[in-house]
C-alpha cells in the first residue's frame, strides 16, 4: 500500500513537473511604450522624465507578473515560454521609416497639422481634413504627402510586428500607435475619434 | 397730359408684325402684347405695356418706356436716353435704351444696354439678327439678375468680352469671333475644381436643332480633377466639340482636348437634362510622354509612390463602354521608355497592346521590349503574350525571358482575383543557369563564380507579400545553395523586403575566400541562414551558421591573413601577424564554425564550444596548432559586414 502511495506521489510530481506552461500574451503596455517613444521621436517632443514614474510600478503587467511569481503552483510548473515583453524599437527598416516620418513631419506635415489641413485618423494614418485654404497645386502636393505618409506608417506598423517576431501583432501595434498619435497631438490639431468624427484637440 | 390713344393701333400694326416676322412661321403669332398706353407730355414720352409675352413662355410685365424731353412720337421717333424698366420672372429690371422708330417706313432700331453698360443688345428691323455685345461682363451678375430663381453654379468672377449674334429667323446663337473670358472658377468639391480659367471661345447654337458646336482655347488658370492637376498657363489646351440632340431626352456630347505638344483626348458620351450620363468612350493619345509626364503625369504618379519617374515615347489609352461605363480598356505602347531608379523599374522601346474587358473575354495582349528592368532584374530583348479578362490573367504558352546569359522560363502563370487583396497565383517557372559573375557585376558586389538555376513551382500573394512555393537552386562556388521560403514584400513600394531561408553545401572555401579577398582558406563550407530578411537591399535579420565539413581528399588549411581576419571578427586583433607564427604561411585546422544571430542591428556571434563570453571559431590541427577563440559575443552588424567584405582593412 505504501509503495502504491509512494508511486502515486512520485507520479504526481513527475506529472506536474512535466507540465509546461506557455505564456503568450500581447505586451500592450510595452508596445504602448514603444509606440510612445517612436511617436515622440517623430513629433520631436522634448524628452519626458518618465524613468521614475511610480505609476508604472503598479500597471497591469507588473501586478500580473508579481502575482505569477507568488503563485505556489508556478514554483512547480515549469515556465517554458514566459515571454519577456522586450519590444524591439530598432531595425534597419524601422530606423529608415521613422527617419522618413520624422523628416516629413518637419518638412511639411507639421504645418498642415497646425493648419488643420491634415489630421490623424482613427486607424493610425493621416487624412486630408480641409484643403479649402490651399491652392490647387498645393492640394495635389498634400495628397502626395498624405499618401507617402500612410505608406510609411503602414510599413512601420508591420515592421514593428516583424521585428518583434510576431507578424500577427500588426493590428494591435497599429492600435497602440493610433492611441499615441492622438495622445501626443498638439492642441488644436485635428484627429478622428472612435466614431469617425473629426475633432480638434 | 395728353393721351394719344390712336397710336396704340400704329404700334400694334408696325412693331408687332416686325417682331412676329422674326419668329418661326409655324409658331403663329409668337409675340403677344396687352395693355399698351402711350403718353406724350412736355417732360417726355412714356410708353407702358402691361404684358408682353413670347409663345406664352416668357412673359415680361409692367414695361415702362420713359424718354426725357419733348420728342416727336409719330411718324418718326428717336430717343437715345430711354429709361426702360420691366418685370421678368418676378424680378424688376432697369436698362438703358436707344430707340429709333420710323413708322412710315416700317423701320426701327433698338439698342438695349444694362445701366453699367456691360451688356448691350442691338436689334434692327432690316435683319432678324440681334447683336449681343458685352464688355467685362460679370457672369454671376447676369445669372443672378436674369435667372434669380434658378440655381446656377457659382462661376466666381467670370468676366466676358465679345459679341454674340442672335438670329431670330433661324433661332441660332453664335459667336463667330472669339469671346474672351477670364476668372472662370468653379468648385464642385475639394477635389474637383477649376480656378481662374482664361482663354477664348467661339460657338454656334442651333436652338431648333438643339445642336451646339464650340471651340475653347484655355491658356491660363488651373484645374484639379481628383489626383490630376493642370496648370493651363504651362499646359494650354484647346477643347472643341459638339452637343447634339439624340432624342428621348438625351444629348450626345463629343469633345476633343488637344495640347499641341503631347495630348489628343477624344471623348464621347450621352447626357440628359438631369446630368445623368451613359456610354462614355474616351481615347487618350499621349504623343510625347516626356512632355506629358513633366506637365501632368509625374505628380499623379508621385501620389502612388512612383514620383521622379522619367518617360518618353507614345502611348494610347482607350476607355470604352460595353455593358457598363469603362468596362473595356486598352493601352497601346509605341516606342515607350520608362525609368524609375528608386523602384528599379525601367523599360526601353516598349511596344504592344494590352486589352482588358470586365464582362467578357478580351483579345490576347502582347508586349515586346528592347530592355526591361523589374526590381533590378534585367530582362533582355523579348516579349510576352497573355490574356487579361475580367479579374483573371494568364500567359499564353511558354514565355522565355532572357536574363544575362541564362533565362527565366515561364511555363505557366495564372493570376486570379486581380482586384482583391489576395491575388490567386499559379506559377510554373524555371531559371535556366545564369552566371553569378554577371549578376554580381551588375549589382556591384564582389564578383562570384558559379551560376544560379532552379524551379519555382508556384507563388501566392497575400496583401503586399508574394511568397514563392518551391526552392531556388544555385550552383555556386562549386557547391549548392538552396533558397527556400522566398518571399517579396512591397517589392515596388516603400522599404521593399526579400525574405528567405538559405541552405548551402560544399562551397569551395578557396574560391569563396579568393572572391572576397579574405585570405586563403581551403576546405568545404556548409551552412544555413534561417529567417533571412533583407529590407531596402540591406540585411535586416538572419540566424546564420556556417561551418567547414571535413571531406576526403580536400586539405583544410588556413592562411595567416585569414586567421588575422577571422580573429578580428571575434574581437581579436593581429592574432598571428604580431607573433613569431607570422613566419608560417598557412596552418591546418580541424574545423571552422561561425554563427550570427542578427537582430536589432546587433549580431550575436558564436562558433564552436560556445560559452557565456567566449567561443571557438577555428579549431586547429597539426603543429603548430592554432585555435581562434573569440571573446566578443555581440558585434555591430554593419561593422561585421564591413570586416567580412573588406579584406584589406588594416589591423
Amino acid at each position: 500500500m505504501k509503495k502504491w502511495y509512494k508511486s502515486l506521489l512520485i507520479g504526481s510530481f513527475v506529472f506536474v513537473a512535466a507540465c509546461v506552461t506557455i505564456n503568450v500574451y500581447f505586451p500592450a503596455a510595452e508596445v504602448d511604450s514603444a509606440a510612445e517613444k517612436i511617436v515622440k521621436d517623430i513629433l520631436q517632443e522634448e524628452p519626458v522624465n518618465g524613468e521614475n514614474d511610480q505609476s508604472s510600478l503598479f500597471n497591469g503587467n507588473s501586478v500580473r507578473r508579481m502575482a505569477h511569481r507568488m503563485n505556489p503552483l508556478n514554483w512547480l510548473i515549469a515556465s517554458a515560454h514566459a515571454q519577456q515583453a522586450d519590444i524591439t524599437l530598432s531595425s534597419p527598416a524601422i530606423n529608415e521609416l521613422t527617419t522618413k516620418l520624422k523628416n516629413r513631419f518637419n518638412d511639411a506635415l507639421k504645418t498642415h497639422l497646425d493648419n488643420n489641413v491634415v489630421g490623424f485618423t482613427n486607424d493610425g494614418l493621416v487624412e486630408i481634413v480641409d484643403a479649402g485654404q490651399l491652392g490647387l497645386k498645393d492640394r495635389q502636393t498634400v495628397k502626395k504627402l498624405v499618401a507617402d505618409e500612410n505608406r510609411d506608417r503602414v510599413a512601420l506598423y508591420r515592421e514593428m510586428a516583424i521585428a518583434n517576431n510576431h507578424p500577427e501583432w500588426e493590428e494591435q501595434i497599429t492600435n497602440a500607435f493610433v492611441k499615441q498619435w492622438i495622445q501626443q497631438a498638439k492642441a488644436g490639431w485635428s484627429y478622428q475619434n472612435a466614431a469617425g468624427q473629426w475633432v480638434k484637440k | 397730359m395728353q393721351v394719344l390713344c390712336w397710336q396704340w393701333a400704329v404700334w400694334y400694326v408696325v412693331i408687332m408684325p416686325s417682331l412676329a416676322a422674326a419668329t418661326p412661321a409655324n409658331q403663329g403669332l409668337a409675340w403677344q402684347l396687352s395693355g399698351l398706353s402711350v403718353q406724350s407730355h412736355q417732360t417726355g414720352v412714356s410708353v407702358g405695356i402691361n404684358s408682353l409675352s413670347w409663345q406664352d413662355l416668357h412673359v415680361i410685365n409692367t414695361i415702362e418706356y420713359n424718354c426725357p424731353g419733348v420728342l416727336l412720337v409719330y411718324p418718326r421717333h428717336h430717343c437715345g436716353q430711354v429709361q426702360l424698366s420691366f418685370n421678368y420672372g418676378g424680378q424688376d429690371y432697369q436698362a438703358n435704351l436707344s430707340s429709333t422708330f420710323d413708322f412710315a417706313r416700317n423701320d426701327w432700331q433698338l439698342m438695349l444696354s444694362t445701366q453699367d453698360e456691360q451688356l448691350s443688345l442691338s436689334l434692327t428691323s432690316d435683319q432678324p439678327i440681334g447683336k449681343l455685345q458685352f464688355s467685362q461682363l460679370k457672369l454671376d451678375n447676369i445669372f443672378s439678375q436674369l435667372l434669380p430663381a434658378t440655381k446656377v453654379p457659382d462661376l466666381g468672377a467670370t468676366a466676358l468680352d465679345g459679341v454674340i449674334l442672335l438670329d431670330l429667323d433661324k433661332l441660332q446663337l453664335s459667336a463667330p469671333e472669339a469671346i474672351v473670358f477670364n476668372g472662370v472658377s468653379y468648385e464642385y468639391s475639394d477635389d474637383v475644381i477649376v480656378a481662374e480659367l482664361a482663354g477664348e471661345m467661339v460657338f454656334e447654337l442651333d436652338i431648333r436643332q438643339q445642336h451646339l458646336s464650340y471651340e475653347i482655347a484655355l491658356n491660363a488658370g488651373e484645374m484639379l480633377l481628383n489626383e490630376v492637376y493642370v496648370d493651363f498657363s504651362a499646359y494650354p489646351v484647346t477643347v472643341k466639340g459638339t452637343v447634339a440632340w439624340q432624342g428621348d431626352g438625351w444629348y450626345l456630347v463629343s469633345t476633343e482636348i488637344v495640347n499641341q505638344q503631347s495630348l489628343v483626348l477624344n471623348a464621347a458620351f450621352s447626357i440628359n437634362e438631369a446630368w445623368q450620363w451613359r456610354a462614355p468612350h474616351v481615347v487618350v493619345s499621349v504623343t510625347d510622354s516626356h512632355h506629358f509626364n513633366q506637365q501632368i503625369l509625374s505628380s499623379v504618379l508621385g501620389i502612388y509612390g512612383f514620383g521622379n519617374s522619367g518617360m518618353s515615347g507614345q502611348f494610347t489609352l482607350t476607355l470604352a463602354t460595353e455593358k457598363q461605363s469603362f468596362d473595356h480598356w486598352t493601352v497601346e505602347f509605341n516606342d515607350y521608355y520608362f525609368l524609375n531608379e528608386r523602384r528599379k523599374i525601367a523599360t526601353e522601346a516598349l511596344y504592344g497592346l494590352i486589352d482588358w474587358r470586365l464582362h467578357q473575354t478580351s483579345k490576347d495582349s502582347t508586349l515586346r521590349w528592347q530592355n526591361l528592368l523589374l526590381a533590378g532584374l534585367p530582362i533582355a530583348e523579348s516579349g510576352i503574350k497573355f490574356n487579361v479578362s475580367k479579374d483573371q490573367l494568364h500567359f499564353i504558352g511558354s514565355q522565355h525571358l532572357p536574363v544575362f546569359n541564362g533565362a527565366i522560363e515561364l511555363q505557366e502563370l495564372k493570376l486570379g482575383a486581380l482586384f482583391s487583396d489576395s491575388i490567386e497565383m499559379s506559377l510554373n517557372a524555371s531559371i535556366l543557369p545564369i552566371s553569378l559573375k554577371l549578376i554580381t557585376e551588375k549589382m556591384g558586389w564582389p564578383v562570384m563564380a558559379g551560376s544560379i538555376s532552379g524551379n519555382i513551382p508556384g507563388m501566392v500573394k497575400q496583401g503586399s507579400v508574394i511568397r514563392f512555393l518551391g526552392a531556388l537552386d544555385l550552383q555556386v562556388f562549386e557547391g549548392e545553395m538552396l533558397i527556400d521560403n522566398l518571399s517579396l514584400e512591397r517589392l515596388f513600394g516603400v522599404a521593399p523586403v526579400i525574405a528567405a531561408d538559405v541552405k548551402f553545401n560544399g562551397f569551395d572555401l578557396s574560391l569563396l575566400t579568393e572572391t572576397f579577398g579574405f585570405g586563403l582558406i581551403t576546405g568545404k563550407l556548409s551552412g544555413v541562414i534561417d529567417d533571412l530578411r533583407i529590407t531596402n537591399w540591406k540585411t535586416d535579420r538572419l540566424d546564420a551558421e556556417v561551418y567547414t565539413v571535413k571531406t576526403k581528399g580536400i586539405k583544410q588549411t588556413i592562411s595567416q591573413r585569414a586567421i588575422d581576419n577571422i580573429s578580428s571578427l571575434g574581437g581579436i586583433k593581429g592574432a598571428i601577424s604580431k607573433t613569431f607564427l607570422r613566419f608560417f604561411d598557412d596552418f591546418r585546422y580541424q574545423k571552422i564554425k561561425l554563427s550570427c544571430k542578427l537582430h536589432n542591428s546587433v549580431c550575436q556571434i558564436g562558433g564552436l564550444k560556445n560559452q557565456s563570453n567566449q567561443f571557438v571559431i577555428v579549431e586547429g590541427g597539426g603543429i603548430p596548432k592554432i585555435n581562434i577563440v573569440g571573446y566578443v559575443r555581440s558585434i555591430n552588424w554593419e561593422e561585421f559586414v564591413s570586416r567580412l567584405l573588406n579584406a584589406n582593412y588594416d589591423n
